[in-house]
Formats: structure tokens, sequence, C-alpha cells
């Protein structure tokens, strides 16, 4: 059974994901089996220092704020990411989420780079709710994130076609629903992922720090194995 | 019994065929139907399968209920809004195809819109939530509100919790409607009793919007007996 979700370029021809039919438990299976391909492509990427320091350093310490987490299922060593320490304190000016209204203009990645800041610090938790609530919103109704959201956060402009943008925004979801546990953030998360795996290997190496789309592969993973583990027919082992 | 003051506007779905037949089982006739279906050979959200227009006009016909054939699909659409301005009942049981939204300028005709959201409010509001309350809890929910422009916001009438249903593959087009035509009935029941509606919450602010539910975790839904963390 094929993966449809996956099957073709996402960001060219996004996914309604309406009155999807039930194809009993091999559905899961095809699901694992494909995401465990695209783990297999970020791998093989041996070129990790080379991107933008900001994703680096959201990488970096969201790897270390979600380590607990992904312990609790990968029993197998090679599939933990590599940690990344770098200095980044002249990127902590844009951490301030009251800066952002939405009476103003909003870049998303500026957004998502200062909601991530306050996610791995623990800071604003009613804050990021609100905004990320609005990103899903704005992504569930076009399956698109915009690059600029123009006053009332509406229709966005600019490019939709932003790996690193989508990138952020499934490391947030991840975040959040690591901590939260609320089944809505998964959910959008799955469908970002299903974007970002519908993608070239090249253009995701070249977009985004692989390890940073192999954590949240994982963490999706890991949330749908922690889920289905009442489900006999679903039994999945990383090895 | 016919309920002199409620009407329906309703598609041509597998949930209105379920709506209809408790309505009538349970001698809670609206006055007055107005049908909206869809003459495009493609399946709209909500159809199972496209004979359902000529069972419903048959149980219509058989159980004597007054009704209209839409002279358009679309209840948004000027026609439609005309259809129902002018009718004299004040409270439509709304029944559309799926993921049709009530804009402004039929909610402005003074009509109250009687919708059974498929899911327990205000804790579940928006898309295939019972998929999600499955998963979290093991129920499926179903709340009555009469529509305001903020979705599935509005006051509510009745909400009831539900066991799971014993053949979780079909929830879109059974399960999910049997729960809601459940509410419907009692709902209609207390306001025959009390001869005026009333509310279980008038408020009904917070509790979370979810989007349609993806194949993966609609998977889990169906395959889990009890998938709660």
């Amino acid at each position: 059974m094929n993966y449809e979700y996956t099957e073709v370029n996402r960001l060219k021809e996004p996914h309604r994901y309406m009155y999807t039919s039930y194809q009993g438990a091999e559905f899961i299976h095809s699901y694992l089996e494909d995401r465990l391909g695209c783990v297999k492509i970020l791998q093989s990427d041996d070129n990790q220092s080379s991107y933008n320091p900001i994703d680096l350093y959201l990488y970096s310490e969201a790897f270390s704020n979600l380590e607990d987490y992904l312990n609790t299922e990968l029993s197998c060593q090679t599939f933990k990411p590599i940690k990344v320490s770098i200095n980044l304190e002249d990127c902590l000016d844009k951490s301030n989420l009251s800066t952002f209204d939405i009476i103003n203009d909003i870049k998303s990645g500026e957004l998502l780079t200062a909601l991530l800041f306050n996610q791995l610090n623990g800071k604003n938790k009613e804050l990021i709710k609100s905004w990320l609530d609005l990103l899903v919103q704005r992504f569930e109704v076009t399956k698109k994130l915009y690059e600029v959201y123009p006053s009332g956060f509406r229709k966005g402009s600019g490019a939709s076609n932003l790996v690193r943008i989508y990138w952020l925004f499934a490391l947030s979801l991840a975040l959040f629903y690591v901590s939260s546990k609320n089944i809505k953030y998964l959910n959008t998360l799955l469908k970002v992922s299903d974007l970002l795996c519908s993608l070239e290997g090249d253009l995701l190496k070249e977009s985004i720090p692989s390890n940073g789309l192999l954590l949240i592969l994982f963490v999706e993973l890991i949330s749908i194995k922690s889920l289905s583990k009442t489900i006999k027919e679903v039994e999945f082992e990383f090895d | 019994m016919s309920l002199i003051d409620v009407a329906m506007v309703a598609a041509d779905t597998t949930r209105t065929k379920y709506y209809i037949e408790e309505l009538i089982d349970n001698k809670l006739l609206p006055s007055y139907i107005l049908l909206l279906l869809n003459s495009d050979e493609d399946l709209l959200p909500g159809q199972k399968e496209s004979k359902f227009g000529s069972e419903i006009i048959t149980l219509l016909e058989c159980s004597e209920i007054e009704f209209d054939i839409a002279t358009n699909s679309d209840i948004n659409s000027n026609e439609v809004i005309s259809e129902i301005a002018i009718r004299s009942e004040q409270v439509f049981i709304f029944s559309g195809f799926g993921g049709v939204l009530l804009e402004d300028k039929i909610l402005n005709t003074g009509k109250r819109f009687l919708h059974i959201h498929g899911g327990y409010l205000p804790d579940y509001k928006g898309s295939t939530t019972n998929y999600y309350s499955l998963i979290d809890e093991n129920t499926i929910g179903a709340s009555a509100i009469f529509l305001t422009k903020e979705i599935d916001c509005g006051p509510i009438l009745l909400r009831k919790k539900f066991a799971p249903p014993k053949d979780r593959t079909e929830i879109d087009h059974i399960s999910d409607s049997k729960a809601r035509a459940d509410v419907l009935i009692e709902c209609l029941q207390n306001y025959v009793s009390s001869g005026s509606w009333s509310f279980e919450l008038e408020n009904n602010r917070g509790g979370e919007v979810f989007y349609i539910i993806h194949p993966v975790l609609k998977h889990l839904a169906i395959l889990g007996e009890n998938v709660s963390q």
C-alpha cells in the first residue's frame, strides 16, 4: 500500500485530508515505512554545520528539551540526532513575543523563531498557544504558510514554498505537543511532516538542518507509537 | 405531532436521512422541510451515495411532511435565503452538506438555526472531533446549539456523551449521525414538554478548536478500543 500523502510534492499539490477512507492496520504500516524512508535519506546528510546558525541553535536547544521524550522509546542509538552546540547570544533580541501584533504585518519566520525561543525557555505559555493557534488555523485552512501575514492575520502574502518556515512550524508543534499532549498539535504536525517528507531530499538538505527534521520525525513517530500501544495490529519497534 | 414553529433545511446526506427517520419514529415532525439536492455527479461532503435524495423524498411523501426542493443547492444562495425568510417558522433544524458554514446574510434573516454539532461542547469544537474524543477519552459526543457567527460557539441547548460505537469504521456516516439524531430528538422533546427552548450552557466559550483529522490518527481512533495516554 502506498502512503499517498507524500507521493507528490505537497507544496505544489496540497492534500485536503477530507473524508479519508479507512484502510485497516496496513495503512499505519505504510505510514511508518514512508517516514522511515525519509529518515534514511536525512541520515545520509553529513553536512550539518553549513546551516543558518539560528536554526542550528534552535535545533540544538530543542534536542536538549526533547531528549527525555526521545529516550522513552528509542532503543537504537543510531536514531539519535547529534547534538550541536553553538554560541548565539546576538540572537536573543529576536525572542520578544510581545513585539508581535496582528494589527501589523507579521513575518512568519520571525514569529516562529520568537515562538521557539519562548517555548525552549518555558516563557509566555499563554501567548505561545495563542500565536501557535493562529498559525495552525492558517495552515489548516490553506495547507500553506506564507512568508508574511498582513494586518489581521488572515490572507497570507509572499512566498508559500519556504521549506524553512514549515520546519520551524513543525518544530514548534512538536515541542508544544510533547509539553501539552494535546492531539490537535500532533494532528497538524503530521500534516506538516507529510509536506516536508514529500519534498526532494536535496531540497530538504539545502534548506534545513537534516538533524532538525529527523528530530521532528522521531518525536512524531514516538508519539504515534505511544498512542498505538494498546492496538495489537499496530505494534512497531525502531530497530 | 407536527411542530408548528419548527421547520428544517436539509441536504441529501446520510445525516439528514437519520434525522428524518428519527423525527418520524418519535412523532416530532417539522411543519416544513426545504430540501437541498446535489445535482452534480460528484458526491459532496456528508454524502455516502447519491441515492439519498430519492430515499429522503420517499420518506417525506410517506410521512406527509410538507416539503420543497430548493431551487439552489447552496444554502447561502439568495434563492434559498428567500425561501427560508418567507416561512412563518422561527426555528429551522439545520442539516447541511459537510463543511458548509452559514454566512451572515442567512443568519441575519431573523430565523434561528438548530444545529447538532458532532462533538461534546465546548471541549471539542471544529471538525471531526469525535475521532479526537475517541483517542482522548474513548467517547463520542453531540451537542445541540443555535448557530451564531462564531463557529460552534452558539448557546448549548443539550449535550451528551456516548459510549464508543461497536463498529468504528462507519463513524462518519453512521455513529456520528446516530449520536446527533439522539440529541436532536431529546432537544425537541424538551421543547415540546416545556413549550420553550431551554439551555444547558448558554456561555459556550473556551474549549479547543480541532481541524480535520489526519488519516493516521483517524486509523488509531478506529483501530483502538482505548488509546488514551
